[in-house]
């Protein structure tokens, strides 16, 4: 017996194997299962059907030892079931070729558990990739889209808006009443649509606002003082008196927050307009402002027209508008929704109380240290807090704090 | 005569290579990811009337995806008269891998028969599927192509028949 096939057999008896010799006709000539002598290999080895040109070629030589690990087949040889390794070498003393084919479950179970999860995980990240390459598209068309506003309807909005303005003006004593109706009517469609494409714009910073907004130290007194001031002309046009309070004992070491200045001014502009513009005449807008360990509140409160119950969870949603009739206050519908990005990128917190037809709260929580420490520090927080032992602060004394900080 | 080929079904990891032959060996789909290590071999016999009258054992080599080209996975190709290159039409990533398993195929079987299948048709939209460019894929790679869905059944049959079938007319010329 060559020497080969004699190591094999040795190994075959310590190992769950089975092996043959086959000779250059492909015809079992030795095995470990006497019946397969004689027979053709594939017979015996039904598996291998269509290989008769490898097995040709490992008879004659042409071909090097052959390993296929983690084979499965329906038609494997008995005893051998499940996952098997399987050698084909040429036979070293004579023209032929040897098969040895080993069980191999337990190597294979492992194996199988770790390609499993190797798999699933790349599909996992091949999933996350695409959906991030989606939504680097969404970003793209989102940019366009702004960049389009900015100047494809920015731009002619306000030509239309200043040769509006001259006619009215200078056509004043030749205009008919109609023709002054008409243009007033064209007027004032043109500054809703230039105030929408404005507060678009205003929502497309407050999204990019961590990552292209300096952030700084900001004394929220003086950016309340210069919201008022702004306001200040329209209060007085609806009768509407604005008051700025404190509990701080002295509002000129008064504690600063880290903040964008812009943001944070369009911010609690939105919602100084919003209590004056849903105002009644003769009613107040008051603003307290309570600095405490971790944080500033802030609440704004109106004796305006108030808040349904039903609308108050959605007025944060964008384009929401509520119940009133849209022609009765101008508005986009995005001042609010504006308002919480801003407010929620600064780590803070903001929410609503609201009495129909007796008035609306609004309380504002900011955290005093920077938005990327702040997370999950929010101390006291809205109405929970509670303003006691204000003193009234004189903001129309104001004067001129640099406007973007 | 009965004929015997070894067909390997090749392709990146869960494109569907073992639920294609699942549907071709036995009309069953499987919705649950497994992945095979290895191979997995399977026969089927059937019967073609072209281009000859003939009975034909397929012996089907499914191996696992996306290994790389060592000496094992080309000890698995050897011998094979032709191969199923299988994508998933809905990850680009597996249509691009298709060219690099043809040509390591090639260089162990130069002879053999190839044909593409883009399996999980069943995912796109009809418009989405019009809309795939088959025929700049079809030159690239230089074999016929399927548009397939083991899930439904789609093609499936047709893939395996048309590779047997011109596995059968080139025995024949030979
Ligand atoms: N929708 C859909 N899913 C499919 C189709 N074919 C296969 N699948 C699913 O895709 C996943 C992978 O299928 P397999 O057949 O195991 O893929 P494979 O190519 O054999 O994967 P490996 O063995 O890892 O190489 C499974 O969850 C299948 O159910 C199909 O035509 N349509
Ligand atoms: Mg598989």
């Amino acid at each position: 017996m060559p020497e080969d096939v004699l190591t094999i057999e040795m190994f075959c008896r310590l190992l769950q194997c089975v092996f043959l010799v086959g000779d250059e006709n492909l015809t079992v000539v030795q095995a470990t299962v006497p019946e397969w002598v004689g027979r053709p290999v594939e017979e015996v080895l039904p598996f291998l059907q269509g290989m008769e040109d490898i097995l040709r070629d490992l008879a004659h030589r042409r071909i090097p030892t052959m390993h296929m690990p983690h084979v499965s087949a329906d038609d494997l040889p008995h005893p051998l079931s499940g996952y098997v390794d399987v050698y084909m070498s040429p036979c070293s003393t004579r023209q032929g070729f040897i098969i040895v084919i080993r069980e191999n479950a337990a190597a294979a179970h492992v194996i199988r558990e770790l390609t499993q999860q190797r798999n699933e995980l790349a599909l996992l990240r091949e999933q996350l990739e695409a959906a991030n390459r989606r939504l680097r598209e969404l970003d793209e068309e989102r940019s366009f889209l702004i960049a389009m506003i900015n100047h494809d309807i920015r731009a002619p909005l306000a030509t239309i808006t200043t040769g509006l303005s001259y006619l009215l003006e200078v056509e004043k004593e030749s205009l008919s009443e109609e023709h002054r109706r008409i243009l007033e009517m064209s007027l004032q469609a043109a500054q809703n649509a230039t105030n929408l494409a404005n507060r678009i714009l205003q929502v497309e910073r407050t999204h990019h606002l961590n990552q292209r907004h300096k952030l700084e130290p900001i004394d929220l007194i003086a950016l309340l003082r210069s919201v008022l001031n702004q306001y200040r002309d329209m209060a007085e046009e609806q009768n509407i008196s604005l008051f700025l309070e404190t509990t701080h004992p002295e509002i000129t070491d008064f504690p600063l927050i880290w903040g964008n200045w812009q943001s944070l001014r369009e911010a609690f502009a939105n919602l100084v307009e919003n209590a004056i513009k849903y105002n009644v005449p003769g009613g107040e807008v008051r603003i307290a402002i309570c600095p405490s360990e971790q944080g500033i509140s802030v609440t704004i409160q109106d004796t305006g027209i108030g808040i349904a119950l039903e609308d108050r969870e959605q007025i944060f949603l964008p384009f929401h508008r509520g119940r009133r009739p849209r022609t009765e206050r101008p508005g986009t519908g995005l001042g609010l929704y504006i308002t919480r990005q801003v407010i929620k990128q600064h780590q803070g917190d903001i929410h609503i109380e609201s009495e129909l037809h007796k008035g609306t709260t609004i309380y504002i929580w900011l955290p005093l240290e920077p938005p990327e420490t702040a997370e999950a520090k929010q101390g006291t927080k809205g109405s929970e807090h509670v303003c006691q032992d204000k003193r009234p602060i004189d903001w129309k004394t104001f004067q001129g704090y640099a406007e973007g900080g | 005569m009965p004929y015997f080929f070894k067909i390997c079904l090749i392709g990146d990891f869960a494109v569907g290579k073992t639920s294609l032959a699942r549907r071709f060996l036995y009309n069953e789909y499987q919705a649950d990811y497994q992945a095979t290590i290895g191979v997995n071999i399977s026969k089927k016999e059937i019967h073609l009337t072209d281009p000859i009258p003939a009975q034909v054992t397929l012996v089907i080599w499914d191996l696992a995806g996306g290994e790389p080209f060592t000496p094992i996975v080309e000890a698995y190709y050897r011998g094979a008269a032709g191969a199923l290159f299988v994508a998933d039409i809905t990850r680009p990533a597996t249509v691009e891998h298709l060219s690099q398993y043809i040509e390591e195929f090639r260089l162990v079987n130069p002879d053999a028969e190839a044909v593409v299948l883009l399996n999980k048709v069943d995912l796109l939209s009809a418009h989405a599927v019009e809309a795939f460019d088959q025929e700049t894929l079809r030159e690239k790679l230089g074999t016929p192509i399927f548009l397939t869905s083991a899930r439904t059944g789609y093609n499936v049959e047709n893939a395996f028949l048309s590779l047997a079938r011109r596995l059968l007319e080139k025995t024949n010329h030979a």
